[in-house]
């Protein structure tokens, strides 16, 4: 488990979580990662450019995210990006992170421990 | 709105720039369409500290872009694209020297003497005066009366010695009637402070006339201290005061040693 390569991205932080997880079903360029990630959250977590971006960044230079080539005239402005391979195994290696959290504060909020006295 | 959007996106680093500027003007107009303008412009300021502050990546990737270029001479550099008009100099000087005169003004008037390491209008103007002296080079002592007992005098003291100062004293010092005792007080304090900062090196001179003289003098351990002599008229020129005043500025303010 020590020598899991992927450990080095975890635990991913809310911004760089949400932009993989709006990358995992397709390619979008960065307006409609922002519009996706306040789908997601249902309007509660809001995304600016300079945080996408940021983040969009460390992610291409982590090879978690490529740039995905567009030729159309109408979308010269716009760069798409999508998952690696790489990425999306950190992200699912995430969600199974997380799942494991969760299902235990469920438990634990079901069964508390009785408290020492 | 647009305007301070496009400052704040050509603040950043320029590797960052050339990326992703042209989605992040993109991004604006599509969400200036939905009136959030305002919250765009504190995310890309939020952005721009974060990309300065803590991508120090980027930091050094303009570093070594500009020491590939660098051919020895020196310049000056401005963020690319920003190139200011003549007028903002002249706008920037004016700011400067307003605020300036206000803060000297403040000092002057004692509002701010008590700022740490501040110095008072006078110490200011006599500061900037001593580094004038000092930058050009004038700061020997002239051989007026007062001049040459503060040469003696530091002579004196400089030597820690006990015996040279009490020769100094009963030689150079006007005896005072109501309290005698005051020069032997004065050459123990001196010998005290001799041996905790040790010698004092004249920095520079603030008042020379025929009868009073004021110095600065820089101790070992930086400390600063003024020295002012007042000696008589007539002929013996005997010193009828002698005031040694630790400064307590900050070190090597306001000459380097």
């Amino acid at each position: 488990m020590k020598d899991n390569p992927l450990l080095k991205f975890l635990p991913l932080s809310p911004a760089t979580l949400h932009i993989l997880l709006a990358l995992a079903g397709e390619e979008r360029h960065g307006y409609g990662i922002m519009q996706d990630v306040a789908r997601q959250s249902i309007g509660h977590y809001k995304l600016g450019p300079g945080t996408l971006y940021d983040n969009l960044q460390k992610l291409l230079d982590q090879g978690l995210v490529i740039e995905s080539i567009r030729n159309t005239e109408k979308e010269s402005r716009r760069r798409y990006y999508r998952l690696t391979t790489i990425g999306r195994k950190v992200l699912e290696a995430d969600l199974e992170r997380l799942e494991t959290a969760v299902h235990e504060a469920r438990a634990n909020l079901r069964h508390p421990k009785p408290q020492r006295t | 709105m647009l305007a301070i959007y496009r400052l704040l996106l050509r603040l950043h680093p320029r590797a960052f720039r050339e990326r992703f500027e042209e989605e992040m003007r993109s991004g604006f107009d599509d969400a200036a369409k939905r009136g959030r303008e305002l919250w765009l412009i504190c995310d890309a300021t939020v952005s721009l500290f974060r990309q300065w502050v803590l991508r120090s990546r980027y930091r050094i990737l303009e570093a070594d872009a500009r020491a590939s270029l660098y051919d020895g001479t020196p310049r000056f550099e401005t963020i690319r694209d920003i190139f200011p008009r003549p007028l903002s100099f002249l706008y920037g000087g004016m700011v400067s020297l307003i605020l300036f005169a206000g803060i000297v003004s403040l000092s002057q008037q004692g509002r701010i003497s008590s700022f740490p390491g501040s110095l008072s209008g006078s110490e200011v103007r006599h500061s900037f005066s001593g580094l004038w002296r000092v930058t050009t080079g004038i700061q020997s002592i002239r051989a007026t009366p007062p001049g040459r007992r503060l040469t003696e005098w530091i002579q004196a003291y400089n030597s820690g010695d006990s015996a040279t100062l009490d020769r100094f004293a009963s030689l150079y010092i006007a005896k005072h009637p109501d309290n005698p005792g005051l020069v032997e007080l004065r050459i123990q304090s001196w010998l005290k402070s001799f041996n905790r900062f040790g010698p004092l090196r004249l920095r520079s001179i603030q008042q020379s006339g025929n009868n009073r003289i004021v110095v600065l003098a820089q101790a070992d351990n930086s400390d600063w201290w003024r020295i002012v002599v007042d000696v008589s008229s007539d002929e013996s020129h005997l010193i009828q005061e002698i005031a040694v005043e630790n400064l307590d500025y900050s070190v090597d303010f306001p000459f380097g040693r």
